[in-house]
């Protein structure tokens, strides 16, 4: 057997292990429903395991091979986090520290379950949603998340309101693997900003896999703003899967900045009709991976999608940009449109990207466009003729590039820490660059 | 006036015509033995009477392929192929290996090439253009051979290429497609029967357009054409293929591998018109087009420039690619894709870019109609040395039908910061409006859908050869016959 | 026999009812114009004549040289001689104008029994036509109405009436969009088709047009019914008054 076959196979098994062995003791492993669909969750992971290069969804990020051989998973959340997130806090504040609730301030609109203490009476909307999405075939690691669930939390908001939701994790000296799922449920008409923010110490190549759930009920609004900046020695994968009912809107902002490989793997389905997606995503890297793969599924007539993501990478970053749409039969007048822009600044960086269409319905809309390249020469020289200095002229045109992509979201304050996230990142990455 | 004026008339007079090459010329056939085995290799090997070494490399080949495996990432679905139940040699009775003259062929051939509109007789030859003929497994033909040896040219059939340059063949086959690039370019390497050989010397412009006319005719039989040309330093060519086959109710596997070569500012024009039998409107019968074509723009400055219709196939896998690997090269790719009823196409292109300053262009125009699936699949990629790369791509498909598909799976990948790849898709129908209005003035539905098409086609037609253009015009309204009202 | 009667004809789109009972008839050799505010179902009468798909005709009656029309396909009612010429003229990417003309022609020519152009007859016919409408010969070699500035659409449209040489041509907004300059070059190009055998439904929003176009009849339509006929006059009391007061008086 090469070196190779062998690590795959190693964290497959690990897993699977794991599973075996503690499948009761996992936090409501007592819940006949939820060992049903940990059960299946599995069964959809092993049919992929942890993907290699040759699972074409994870050709451009071989998961298997960015491990460390061996991952301890992670039981306990250890001392809390007093570390406060890098997005503006709002008044619903929780804390997710080493993938376990550690903090929860929330007003009585919102309804919260920690999950690692799941046992007995749980409540309906719990029961209905949880485990639905992100844990198929097609996305085995959100699949994993579930089966191997420690802890993690399960929301249902029942009137307008904002939350945020940081994750965080200590210093660890092994590497090591959390495994934590997060519920969110929108109920009919509401309207909810959710910041979701990602920290961490130095890591020694932990894993932090992370399902997302979000149901967004008929004319409901979910605004998600997303900054993930791990360590620069973890490797993230968060598995989101979002259902989208009648009229629904879902509006989201991802900025990747940093990881040795993060990977943010959506599937998005609108099966309500007149149900909208926007997606926008930023990535600023100067080492390491930042990868963003999305399927959208027009499961229903006169659905909308938008995509716009863009990409700086320096140094030896390399930005994945992966989005497929799909347009079932039947889904007529579905709309859709995704555009990929990236930014090489090194020699060393890459860009790989695969808009895809996969269309089965005639009277439709839809379009992709990606274009690479570098600065504009052009823009560069005029801003430079009216005497601003080369670095700082990058920098104006960089953000332009960028601030496409962040517009419209939360609020000034918001986009104030945002921008000051990425302006660190982008820093990061031209000095890796020269 | 445009050719686009001219055709239009004839997609009219042409519609009420279905698959209009699916005859069959009865004539007596010299077979291998059904299935493959060393054995059947060895058969073609010494019917085509090639030294020891084409041998050897036949056999390599096929021990190779049986240890490998169909690629399945495509988008088409077919019940396993069995690769014993098929014959991989069959060729006229009447014909001699090497044909002497035109006088010496079949009349029944030149009778077929005649129906098939490609005269073969030396007074009706078509102006400016030279026909290699290929029937089954052997070519029955070769015209203009004598003004072509003038001009320096060799285009003759490859199994004649092997005996007569031998070290021209030897230096070029498979260096562009290796032996074992995928599991049927391989099965070609082992069985490969005829196909055309071109060299164009240094400085050589060719006085003609080069053509090749495949035709399957045998039934339960593959064709497995090989075709190698080489254009030398500051030469030009432009090469065009067509194919048919009867109408049969059993698939029939055409597995063929194209190889090209230009040398310093060499340009090579590749143009297929591929009319396949495409099966019957319930999906029956049909070709399996499994092909594998690759042009390396080896030296500094060269081109070369891919153009495909395809219309027929019940099956079409294929990508006609370019290494980039002289700087200054170009790599062009024209695609124009029908597919109706039952059929499926999973086509598409590479563009690799190693050279510095190389150029490429993808136009590709997709249509889908009844039950078909229609797939682009293709690949660019600037790799780190490529210094000021340039790609677009404009991949753009049409649905006609509630039940049809329409694909679109690019991979992009860039490695060097100097380098521009634009990319753009789109995937609609014709539109009520652009129906209406010309309905509305005089022209009725079927002829008003071959005229929007034709048009959303049209950067791809002007890149055909004048004389093709016609041909392949009027095939995009016949294809596309049954898919409205 | 009158060239155009349309008898109580009411339609619906979507199922929403636009026309609501219109009866007018033109009779060969004039020219009528109907007037109209905005929604007042202008577009949709002229696309019903022309026979686009979902524009359902519940009730009444067109008759065109004694026949109903409601039946036919759009491409057979333009073989039977009727041109609409759009307000809003479609692109048509690829397909090169004079292809276009030459196609549209012949079909018309083949569907009545009549023998087909050849290529040098058309541009003959065609360069005619262009010249005296100041369109450019480069025009002709252009995508349909591709990258056509907006006169130059309409234009073209009345290129293709003089080409096709309708019995009943219906004009939908053909003034919108235009200067002074092109609405005289147009409003000519009109008026050299005006016949004995022939008649015009000019459908405007504004009077203006009418002063180049002298029509024989005016119509008033508002809410899916003509409100008001009249001689040319009936034109210049709307420019003055407005469609409120004649749409009130009514």
């Amino acid at each position: 057997m090469t070196a190779l076959a062998r690590s795959i196979g190693g964290h497959t098994d690990a897993f699977r292990h794991d599973f075996a062995r503690r499948e009761v003791e996992l936090p409501g492993g007592a819940l006949q429903w939820l060992q049903d669909r940990r059960r299946a969750a599995m069964t959809a992971f092993t049919a992929i395991g942890v993907p290699n290069r040759r699972v074409e969804a994870w050709k451009y990020t071989d998961l298997a091979n960015l491990l460390e051989p061996d991952l301890l998973p992670i039981t306990g959340s250890g001392d809390a986090d007093e570390r406060v997130s890098p997005l503006l806090d709002e008044s619903n504040h929780l804390r997710l520290f080493n993938g376990f609730l550690s903090r929860c301030a929330s007003d009585d609109a919102i309804d919260i379950v920690d999950l690692s203490a799941l046992r007995g009476e749980v409540p309906d909307w719990l029961r209905e949603n949880f485990g639905v999405l992100a844990c198929g075939p097609d996305q085995p690691m959100g699949a994993a998340s579930l089966a191997l669930m420690r802890g993690g939390v399960a929301i249902r908001v029942r009137r307008d309101n904002s939350l945020a939701l940081h994750f965080s994790n200590g210093a660890s000296l092994r590497p090591c693997v959390s495994h934590c799922r997060v519920l969110l449920l929108v109920e009919s008409g509401v309207s909810v900003r959710l910041l979701e923010s990602h920290t961490g110490e130095t890591s020694s190549g932990s894993l932090r896999n992370i399902g997302v759930e979000l149901i967004l009920n008929a004319n409901s609004r979910l605004e998600h703003i997303r900054l993930q900046k791990d360590a620069a020695d973890a490797v993230h994968v968060t598995s989101l899967g979002a259902m989208l009912r009648r009229d629904s809107q879902y509006r989201a902002c991802y900025a990747a900045l940093g990881a040795r490989a993060s990977r943010l793997d959506i599937n998005i389905r609108l099966t309500g009709d007149r149900s909208e997606a926007a997606l926008h995503h930023v990535a600023a890297v100067d080492t390491g991976i930042a990868d963003i793969t999305s399927v959208i599924d027009h499961a229903s007539p006169n659905t909308r999608s938008r995509q716009l993501f863009k990409n700086v990478a320096g140094g030896h970053g390399r930005v994945v940009n992966q989005g497929r749409v799909i347009v079932r039969e039947g889904s007529v007048k579905s709309d859709s449109h995704q555009l990929f822009k990236a930014l090489l600044l090194s020699p060393r960086a890459e860009v790989d990207a695969k808009p895809e269409l996969e269309i089965f319905a005639d009277d439709v809309l839809c379009g992709h466009g990606t274009a690479i390249g570098a600065l504009d020469e052009d823009a560069l020289f005029y801003l430079r003729s009216r005497g601003i200095p080369e670095e700082e002229a990058k920098r104006l045109l960089i953000r332009a590039f960028l601030a496409e992509a962040v517009e419209g979201f939360g609020n000034e304050a918001i986009r104030d820490s945002l921008w000051q996230e990425l302006e660190g990142a982008l820093t990061k990455a031209a000095k890796a660059s020269r | 006036m445009t050719a686009a004026y001219d055709t239009s008339e004839r997609v009219a007079e042409l519609a009420g015509e279905k698959y209009k090459d699916g005859f069959v010329t009865e004539i007596e056939m010299v077979r291998a033995e059904k299935g493959l085995n060393e054995e059947v290799v060895r058969f073609i090997s010494a019917r085509k009477q090639e030294p020891e070494w084409m041998l050897e490399w036949r056999l390599s080949a096929f021990q190779r392929w049986r240890q490998m495996s169909e690629p399945k990432w495509a988008r088409v679905h077919y019940p396993p192929i069995d690769y014993q139940d098929a014959y991989y040699y069959a060729a006229p009775k009447s014909q001699p290996d090497r044909p002497a003259s035109l006088d010496d062929v079949d009349p029944k051939l030149i009778e077929t090439y005649q129906k098939l509109g490609i005269p073969l007789s030396e007074q009706k030859l078509l102006a400016g253009v030279a026909v290699d003929a290929v029937f089954d497994s052997v070519s029955v033909a070769t015209t203009f051979k004598r003004r072509l040896n003038e001009a320096g040219v060799i285009f003759c059939p490859i199994s004649e290429a092997i005996r007569d340059y031998p070290d021209l063949v030897r230096k070029y086959l498979g260096s562009v497609v290796p032996v074992t690039d995928n599991f049927f370019a391989t099965l070609n390497s082992a069985v490969f029967s005829d196909g055309s050989f071109v060299y164009v010397p240094e400085g050589v412009r060719c006085p003609m357009e080069l053509s090749t006319y495949f035709r399957i005719n045998a039934s339960e039989t593959g064709q497995f054409e090989r075709t190698l040309i080489i254009a030398d330093k500051n030469s030009y060519v432009s090469y065009l293929e067509g194919c048919t086959a009867p109408k049969r109710d059993r698939h029939q596997l055409h597995a063929a591998v194209v190889e090209l070569v230009a040398l310093d500012g060499a340009e090579i024009k590749y143009s297929t018109v591929q009319n396949w039998y495409p099966g019957d409107e319930n999906g029956r019968g049909g070709i399996y087009n499994f092909v594998t074509k690759r042009g390396d723009c080896r030296g500094r400055g060269s081109k070369i420039s891919w153009t495909q219709v395809e219309t027929g196939s019940a099956i079409t896998w294929k990508y006609p690619s370019c290494i980039l690997r002289g700087d200054d090269s170009i790599g062009e790719f024209y695609s124009i894709a029908i597919t109706n009823n039952y059929q499926q196409a999973d086509t598409g292109t590479k563009m690799l870019h190693l050279g510095r300053n190389t150029r490429s262009r993808i136009i590709s125009k997709g249509i889908s109609a009844g039950r078909a699936q229609n797939t682009y699949r293709g690949l660019v990629s600037v790799h780190a040395k490529a210094e000021n790369a340039r790609n677009h791509t404009q991949c753009d498909s049409l649905l006609i039908g509630p039940h049809c598909g329409a694909h679109t799976v690019p991979y992009i990948e860039g490695r060097n910061p100097s380098a521009k790849i634009e990319h753009e898709a789109t995937t609609s129908k014709i539109s009520d409006d652009q129906l209406f209005y010309a309905m509305a003035r005089g022209i009725p539905e079927e002829e008003a859908v071959a005229l929007i098409v034709n048009g959303f086609c049209r950067e791809v037609l002007q890149q055909l050869p004048m004389e093709f253009a016609v041909e392949a015009q009027k095939l995009v309204g016949i294809s596309l016959e049954g898919s409205v009202g | 026999m009158k060239l155009l009667e349309i008898d109580d004809l009411h339609v619906s789109v979507q199922g929403k009812e636009i026309l609501k009972g219109i009866t007018l008839s033109v009779p060969e050799g004039e020219l009528h114009a109907i007037m109209g505010p905005n929604g007042s179902g202008k577009s949709t009468l002229s696309y019903t004549l022309a026979g686009r798909e979902g524009y359902e005709v519940t009730r009444g009656q067109v008759l065109y040289r004694g026949d109903d029309l409601t039946a036919l396909s759009p491409d057979r009612r333009a073989a039977l001689g009727v041109f609409l010429a759009l307000q809003y003229p479609v692109e048509i990417p690829g397909v090169v104008t004079l292809t276009f003309l030459k196609v549209a022609l012949n079909a018309q020519r083949r569907a009545r029994g009549e023998q087909e152009f050849d290529a040098v007859q058309v541009l003959r016919s065609v360069r005619q036509n262009a010249a005296a409408l100041n369109i450019p010969e480069d025009m002709l070699k252009r995508p349909l109405n591709a990258g056509f500035s907006g006169g130059e659409k309409k234009r073209m449209e009345i290129l293709q009436m003089a080409l096709f040489e309708p019995r009943l041509a219906i004009l939908d907004e053909t003034d919108s969009g235009l200067d002074i300059d092109a609405l005289r070059l147009v409003a000519s190009g009109v008026n050299a088709q005006r016949a004995p055998d022939r008649g015009i439904l000019v459908i405007t929003h504004y009077q203006r047009l009418l002063d180049y176009i002298v029509p024989d009849r005016v119509h008033v339509l508002a809410g899916g019914r003509i409100v008001r006929s009249g001689g040319p006059d009936l034109a210049l009391e709307l420019e003055k008054s407005g469609y409120g007061a004649v749409v009130e008086v009514a």
